[in-house]
């Protein structure tokens, strides 16, 4: 009878050893991680119609690096660099950082804004240039590698661009989303020329910051889940 | 020492099943992951046909007869300028809905809108035009500021005059309801881009595509715009 007792609980306490190394594999974690990066990769690049014109396909290592560094939700944290003309005042900057950016695989916009979130005209005429109250629905994400730091092109909302040296020494890759094709060929939708938020610029070695190109140059930082 | 021995293959079995429990779990994530690869690309092989990839034609005489064709060309192609607001919208709580006094008269002195067979378009709006945030807010929502590149043009006769739909961003389904003031028979031109903007990459934006004709008269028509604005046509 001891016997069968000991018997019984060795064979639980491997059972449960058992159980605990199942679980703590975080299997449904990874699942859906891997689960985004293999869609992204591939409606991306199923609605990029010509890679040579709007930006190269995204392979596997590029999918995982925007799952990792850019897909989420964001919030400004301040304006690094201003332009020369068409910026965003001082108070605006404030105004924005009640905003929240989200990337996702199937849209990218901008929430929080309305009526109310500025005070001055200027800065709701250039948030609006910039593309600020765009949103994008199933984005063509696309990555760049090869930056010059020292030359990052920056739209102002008086329709200039300007070319800022980046204020911090780091080496950054592009990120950059788009329709996927010319919208002078096809029934299409034109607004200034920028979307919401659409040029981004990581630091591959910080998850939780990021460098938007909008009206100037800001950093985000990454909202908790 | 048995009993040391015991020990030491105990521990190795709870071990041996802790490995196992972890390698049990990795193959079947393994498998789920195949069978989310398999899904993934039947969704893309489904979707691509009717994804945007040089399908979809440039066609603004899409759906529309000859008869129908003559009618937008004599009724609404052309420039146009702001004569009056007819139709405010409900105020709700959320927000202003309507462009002030100041708003509109600034509207009527800048803004122009053209309507053609391969766009439709805004012109006179920069950044010294409005003066208030609300104002600029509502011309960007309403659709003031996008323009639309081979807009596909529908005509509808059957117009039910005591209850136009017009957009409203504050109410939900963007939708309200309001009777035309003067008595005429309407027709409905609208255009969208002549394919589902859900299921495609497009931008996410209102653009203003509802316009109402009294066929009788040629140099007026009706634009649902933050309200119903009657627009005047721009002689040379």
């Amino acid at each position: 009878m001891k016997k069968m007792w000991k018997i019984g609980v060795v064979v639980f306490l491997l059972g449960c050893m058992f159980i605990v190394g199942y679980l703590s594999f975080g299997e449904t974690g990874i699942l859906g991680k891997k689960r985004e990066v293999q869609q992204l990769m591939e409606y991306s690049n199923a609605r990029n119609s010509d890679e040579n014109i709007y930006g190269g396909e995204l392979t596997r290592k590029d999918a995982e690096f925007i799952q990792e560094h850019v897909l989420g939700q964001w919030r400004i944290s301040k304006r690094i660099k201003s332009l020369r003309t068409g910026n965003i005042s001082a108070k605006g900057v404030e105004e924005m950082k009640s905003l929240i950016i989200t990337y996702d695989k199937d849209f990218a916009r901008i929430e929080g804004y309305d009526q109310f979130t500025f005070s001055n005209p200027k800065d709701v005429y250039f948030y609006n240039q910039c593309g600020g109250n765009y949103g994008l629905n199933l984005p063509v994400y696309h990555v760049n590698r090869h930056v010059d730091e020292n030359n990052i092109p920056i739209n102002n909302g008086d329709f200039q661009m300007e070319e800022v040296a980046f204020p911090l020494k780091c080496e950054l890759v592009y990120v950059f989303y788009n329709l996927g094709y010319t919208e002078e060929d096809y029934p299409s939708v034109i607004c200034c020329y920028d979307y919401a938020a659409d040029q981004i610029y990581v630091d591959p070695k910080d998850t939780d910051k990021l460098y938007l190109s909008f009206c100037g140059l800001w950093e985000l930082e990454r909202v908790p889940k | 020492m048995i009993k040391a021995l015991k020990t030491v293959l105990f521990i190795a079995g709870l071990c041996i099943m802790l490995i196992f429990g972890n390698w049990s779990a990795g193959q079947r994530y393994q498998l789920d992951m195949q069978k989310e690869i398999r899904l993934t690309t039947e969704y893309v092989e489904e979707h691509a046909e009717n994804w945007l990839q040089g399908k979809i034609p440039k066609a603004w005489q899409y759906d529309l007869t000859e008869e129908e064709q003559d009618f937008l060309k004599q009724h609404v192609f052309g420039t146009w300028y702001f004569s009056k607001r007819i139709i405010a919208l409900e105020e709700r709580d959320e927000g202003i809905a309507n462009f002030s006094e100041q708003g509109m008269e600034e509207i009527k002195e800048n803004i122009r809108i053209e309507y053609g067979r391969y766009n439709v378009e805004s012109s006179g709006y920069t950044g010294e035009v409005f003066s208030t945030t609300e104002d600029i807010y509502l011309f960007a929502e309403y659709g003031g500021m996008t323009s639309v590149n081979y807009p596909v043009y529908h005509i509808e006769t059957e117009v039910e005059e005591e209850r136009l739909a017009l957009h409203h961003i504050y109410i939900e389904d963007n939708v309200s309801y309001a009777g035309f003031p003067e008595k005429c028979e309407l027709v409905h031109v609208f255009y969208d881009l002549g394919y589902d903007e859900q299921d495609n990459t497009s931008v996410d934006v209102h653009y203003a595509g509802d316009i109402y004709v009294n066929p009788k008269d040629t140099d007026i028509l009706y634009w649902d715009f933050g309200g119903l604005w009657e627009m005047k046509r721009v002689r040379n």
